[in-house]
């Protein structure tokens, strides 16, 4: 192979290394709680929202500091509160899980929380099995007649 | 099955055998290639001062998105705030902002003038005599250092006229021109070769937008990272060097990819 070709790949590899490392310090991680307590940048964190828990607060909306708050759970069972300060998503009341983009860190009194400035929520209607078994029941019922 | 025995001839050698003269043999890098290279660029300047096509395309964009934008954001002040991640609220106007914005500018007027350098080669007929003419990587180099230095000349245009009329603050200078020339290099290759694609394929400025998205939206993102570090106090060197080094490397990748993959492009 011609030396200039051998060059020239060497600095394709070497400028697309470096890239790669400029590049994913522009991507947001997918952690768990327990990981988003560690970083200390922002992170994506998925959980159950604690929509009717007996031991937690039902997410409501704090005119004070004009945010909404909930409470998230993981898989591994841990909770932390999250502060979200934008408009709350169509589905949010019916949404059994969310993906928070955020950063941790504590609030007013102390307290840790999960501060968010996007919520993306899983429509439950769109992933309803019997629902959508349902409506092909409908359907087909319909055709019969 | 599989290939033929006989070598498969580029387009350029066939040409060549076609009109009886012998195509110009070129080793990379060598004098040769340079020299074309810089014939190629004082051609294209030329007859760019002669027609003034894609001056006055980037120079009328340039100026009309100068104007919207300063009557525009004439009454968004620092004052007007959004929350942060942090809880802090920062201006919703604020330094980063205003530097993606002259890149929106910055990247449009690169659109409207650079896709014109091949696309004038195919409509004026004249891609036949630069092919029997100069090695494949010697118009890449000529043709991407005509779009850097028209690129570069409305980056030093613009930029101070921005500057004055939003009033974003530059960071540490050094570090601003650095970004800039980054920026310019990358967003130079990148125009060069996705020119060379759409004039191939017959198209327009439409399809050049459309090709160029997917690596623009690379560099995009690799330019707010940098620009986000240049606005930031006290920022660590090593951040510095992997955002605003990250930044010239991919203006350096995008360059070498083209050059070993200009010839296919050109001669297929």
């Amino acid at each position: 192979m011609n030396k200039a070709y051998i060059i020239a790949l060497m600095v394709i590899g070497i400028a697309a290394g470096f890239t790669m490392w400029a590049f994913s310090s522009s991507m947001t991680p997918y952690v768990d709680i327990a990981g988003a307590l560690t970083h200390e940048s922002a992170v994506q964190v998925r959980g159950k929202i604690l929509h009717d828990s007996p031991d937690a607060p039902k997410p409501y909306y704090d005119s004070k500091i004009k945010a909404l708050r909930f409470w998230l759970e993981d898989e591994k069972k841990k909770r932390i509160e999250v502060i979200y300060r934008g408009a709350k998503p169509d589905a949010f009341d019916t949404a059994p899980e969310t993906a928070a983009h955020g950063i941790v860190r504590k609030d007013a009194n102390g307290a840790i929380i999960f501060d968010s400035d996007s919520l993306v929520v899983k429509c439950p209607s769109k992933y309803d099995d019997t629902k959508s078994q349902q409506k092909d029941k409908t359907y087909s019922a319909g055709g019969k007649a | 099955m599989g290939r033929p025995a006989h070598r498969i001839e580029s387009r350029r050698v066939i040409e060549a055998k076609e009109l009886e003269i012998a195509p110009k043999t070129h080793n990379f890098f060598s004098h040769g290639i340079l020299a074309e290279a810089v014939s190629l660029l004082k051609k294209d300047l030329l007859a760019e001062i002669r027609t003034r096509v894609a001056i006055c395309a980037v120079g009328v964009f340039a100026f009309s998105a100068l104007l919207l934008i300063g009557l525009a954001t004439a009454s968004l002040k620092d004052t007007q705030t959004i929350s942060t991640l942090s809880g802090i609220s920062r201006p919703a106007w604020d330094a980063t902002s205003k530097m993606s914005l002259l890149w929106v500018l910055l990247c449009f007027a690169a659109f409207a003038g650079l896709a014109h350098t091949f696309v004038h080669e195919e409509e004026a007929g004249t891609v036949l005599a630069l092919r029997m003419n100069a090695a494949p990587e010697s118009i890449y180099f000529g043709k991407f250092a005509f779009n850097m230095i028209l690129l570069s000349g409305v980056a030093v245009c613009v930029t101070p006229v921005y500057v004055l009329l939003t009033q974003m603050p530059t960071g540490s200078i050094g570090l601003f021109v650095l970004l800039m020339g980054s920026g310019c290099f990358g967003l130079a290759g990148t125009a060069t070769i996705i020119g060379a694609i759409a004039a191939k394929a017959g198209g327009s400025g439409a399809l050049f937008g459309a090709i160029g998205l997917p690596l623009l939206v690379v560099f995009l993102m690799l330019l707010m990272n940098a620009s986000s570090t240049l606005f930031t106090v006290d920022a660590a060197p090593v951040r510095c060097v992997r955002d605003i080094g990250g930044l010239l490397s991919y203006g350096i990748l995008i360059a070498a990819v083209s050059v070993l993959t200009f010839k296919f492009v050109w001669e297929d």
